[in-house]
């Protein structure tokens, strides 16, 4: 298992390398630049070269490259063209944010989804299934911001809620950190909830179906324990898997909800890098983002071995 | 001999959207104690659904009791709560299955599935329950009983999987062993052994077996009595001996003659012409009507009785009643 582990994190060079020079591109085939955003129409021509100077935009691409990932192996992920600040502190503050966020939001999918998905799988083919899967459809495929949207309205119209209009770190006043989140939580928690809810129904169902199930039922075992103790085992591989995707991507940033709470998290930073062509701000993120995805991936990886015997990894 | 197990007039019905079929009808027999009791027959006559009813493992829906009874020990199992129901399993009456690299939850090892069964019927203490896992496995001949508790299902072969469940199906001693196709997924050598331990078994423990296979070398190496299923109906039902030197029914005569010789190696000599027909294609008649060489006006329309003809030798065919 350690030399597995070893050998997936020798993997991640690579990948990052990958992603990195693919953001790289990217961010510099965006027409405008920042020297432009930054100075206007305006500016003399002097000024303008002056700063692309000091941006080191005059290098040609692979030299900039270079630069920049040879900063960010030492953990320096330069600087904002716009503010001036540190990128990498930045992003660790903000990443705090999204992290509490994507997991409480995701704690809260599951309280949701997987009862539903059981209840669903077990009493198959009866309203209550038909009800739920209809439901859980409906749900996958409203869009986010209309949903959010919604729900924002509904808070603030039934609750008197409106979003807190300063973030509160967890352990400077737990309470009212909780506050702030809850809700943005319940928001993206529910629409987790309908994609974790299908897969644990057809999970569950898969497993049900197979012959082990009956050997247990033939040992006299109450439907409880067939349930619980050895199909929603059985059923948890791909469950994970969609957990961990969602919350990979939720580590992302999840820019409307961000935008609509205010919350100072990872997405919103992304967003502002990329319209005021902030490369520096949006290649970091990105890459950032990138490494949380591949390690979530490992420990998803991880987590199949620990739950399933028959996957060893060696 | 005492009766252990009666099922009388059993029907199990299957109904879809457009219709309702009997899959079996009007299943009579008799296991008694300490007896090896066979049913064979070919592929889709009923024989599994019949002995998951016994211990209500029918899949419902589609699949329902239509009528009949069920009685074991003086019980009936028909009318059990799912709560008894759930006493009677793994505990008195337990069975295995076809399909041994399947049967065992692949999440758990080979001792914590065999304590299941004991966790749910017995008091034992842990410790008391760990031996009896090592003790049973020594009973079903597993080697290295020690280390194997602690393997997976995937870690073991489908010979020594079977064992387990053997094990996990006699650890609590039941009364009766319900075997659905014990050795068909097996090797010729390990089925050969499987069952050799299913006989001593049976002898140590006094449990009586009904033992389910579509081999009548099977029967003949561990049965005393056999019932012969056609199309999801009981056509005879004999000592082991009789059916081989005496069988009654044409399609009894057919099993019979497509095995060589007993004990021996077999080999296919002759199959009985045509194919069974499915339970959307029954006719109104005997069931063996369309491939049998002996039939007759009455048969089509008719469904012959199941009448005992010599003593505990009963058979279903027009051929043996007097009317004709
Ligand atoms: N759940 C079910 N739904 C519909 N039909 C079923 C179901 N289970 C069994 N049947 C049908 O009932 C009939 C008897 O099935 P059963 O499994 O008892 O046969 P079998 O004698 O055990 O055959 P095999 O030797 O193949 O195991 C078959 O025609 C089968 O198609
Ligand atoms: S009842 Fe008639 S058709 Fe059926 S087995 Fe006997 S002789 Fe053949
Ligand atoms: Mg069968």
């Amino acid at each position: 298992m350690r030399s597995y582990i070893t050998r997936r994190l020798l993997l991640f060079i690579p990948v990052l390398i990958g992603i990195s020079l693919a953001v790289f591109l990217l961010m510099h085939l965006i027409p405008g630049d920042a020297v432009d955003s930054l100075l206007g129409v305006e500016a003399t021509d002097e000024l303008r070269e002056q700063l692309t100077k000091q941006f080191g935009l005059d290098l040609p691409w692979y030299e900039q490259y270079f630069n920049w990932i040879s900063g960010v192996l030492k953990g320096d992920f330069g600087y904002s063209i716009r503010t001036g600040k540190a990128i990498l502190p930045e992003i660790l503050s903000r990443f705090k944010v999204t992290f509490e966020l994507s997991i409480l939001s995701s704690i809260i999918s599951w309280i949701i989804a997987i009862p539903l998905g059981i209840l669903a799988a077990v009493k198959r083919n009866t309203w209550a299934d038909g009800l739920a899967r209809v439901v859980a459809l409906f749900w996958v495929s409203i869009p986010n911001f209309a949903l959010v949207t919604l729900l924002l309205l509904f808070l603030s119209l039934q609750f008197n809620y409106y979003p807190a209009l300063q973030y509160t770190a967890f352990f400077d006043n737990p309470v009212q950190n909780l506050k702030t989140l809850i809700f943005p939580a319940l928001v993206l928690g529910a629409i987790m909830a309908g994609s974790v809810m299908r897969m644990t129904r057809s999970s569950m169902l898969e497993v049900l179906r197979q012959d082990f199930i009956r050997t247990i039922r033939a040992k006299g075992a109450k439907e409880k324990v067939v349930i619980f103790k050895h199909a929603l085992k059985n059923s948890f591989s791909p469950i994970i898997t969609i957990i961990g995707m969602q919350i990979g991507y939720l580590l992302g940033g999840t820019v409307i909800t961000e935008q609509i709470f205010s919350l100072p998290g990872l997405g919103l930073f992304i967003l502002t890098g990329i319209n005021q062509r902030d490369y520096p701000v949006v290649q970091g993120s990105i890459l950032f983002f990138a490494l949380v995805f591949v390690i979530i991936n490992l420990i998803v990886d991880i987590l199949y071995a620990c739950i399933d015997p028959r996957i060893s990894y060696k | 001999m005492e009766e252990l197990l009666k099922i009388h007039d059993l029907t199990i019905e299957l109904r879809t959207k457009k219709a309702r079929y009997n899959l079996v009808e009007n299943i009579d027999f008799t296991v008694n104690e300490k007896e090896a009791f066979g049913i064979v027959g070919e592929s889709g006559c009923g024989k599994s659904i019949t002995a998951y009813s016994i211990i209500n493992l029918l899949s419902t829906p589609p699949l329902y009791i239509k009528k009949g009874s069920i009685n074991f020990k003086g019980k009936e199992l028909t009318n059990l709560s799912s709560k008894e129901m759930r006493k009677i399993r793994g505990n008195e009456i337990s069975m295995i299955f076809q399909e041994p690299m399947t049967a065992l939850d692949p999440l758990f090892t080979i001792g914590e599935q065999l304590k299941e069964v004991m966790q749910i019927h017995t008091k034992l203490t842990d410790k008391e329950m760990d031996n009896k896992v090592i003790e049973t496995l020594k009973k079903v001949e597993i080697p290295r009983a020690e280390q194997i508790v602690n393997d997976y299902p995937h870690q073991l072969s489908g010979g020594m999987l079977q064992r387990v469940m053997i094990a996990i199906s006699m650890i609590n001693n039941p009364k009766l062993l319900i075997a659905d196709e014990p050795t068909t997924a097996l090797d010729v050598t390990i089925q050969a052994q499987i069952l050799d331990l299913m006989n001593g078994l049976k002898e140590k423990f006094g449990t009586s077996i009904i033992m389910i296979t579509h081999d009548l070398g099977v029967i003949s190496e561990t049965c005393d009595r056999v019932a012969v299923f056609y199309g999801g109906h009981v056509v005879e039902i004999s000592d082991v001996e009789n059916i081989f030197e005496n069988s009654m029914h044409p399609y009894t005569l057919g099993l019979v003659k497509s095995v060589s010789s007993l004990g021996q190696k077999r080999k296919e000599l002759y199959t009985i012409p045509g194919v069974v027909p499915t339970y959307d294609q029954m006719g109104i008649g005997c069931r063996f009507y369309d491939r049998c060489v002996k039939k007759m006006d009455i048969c089509k329309n008719k469904v012959p009785p199941l009448k005992e003809y010599s003593k505990g030798h009963q058979c279903r065919c027009w051929l043996y009643e007097e009317v004709n």
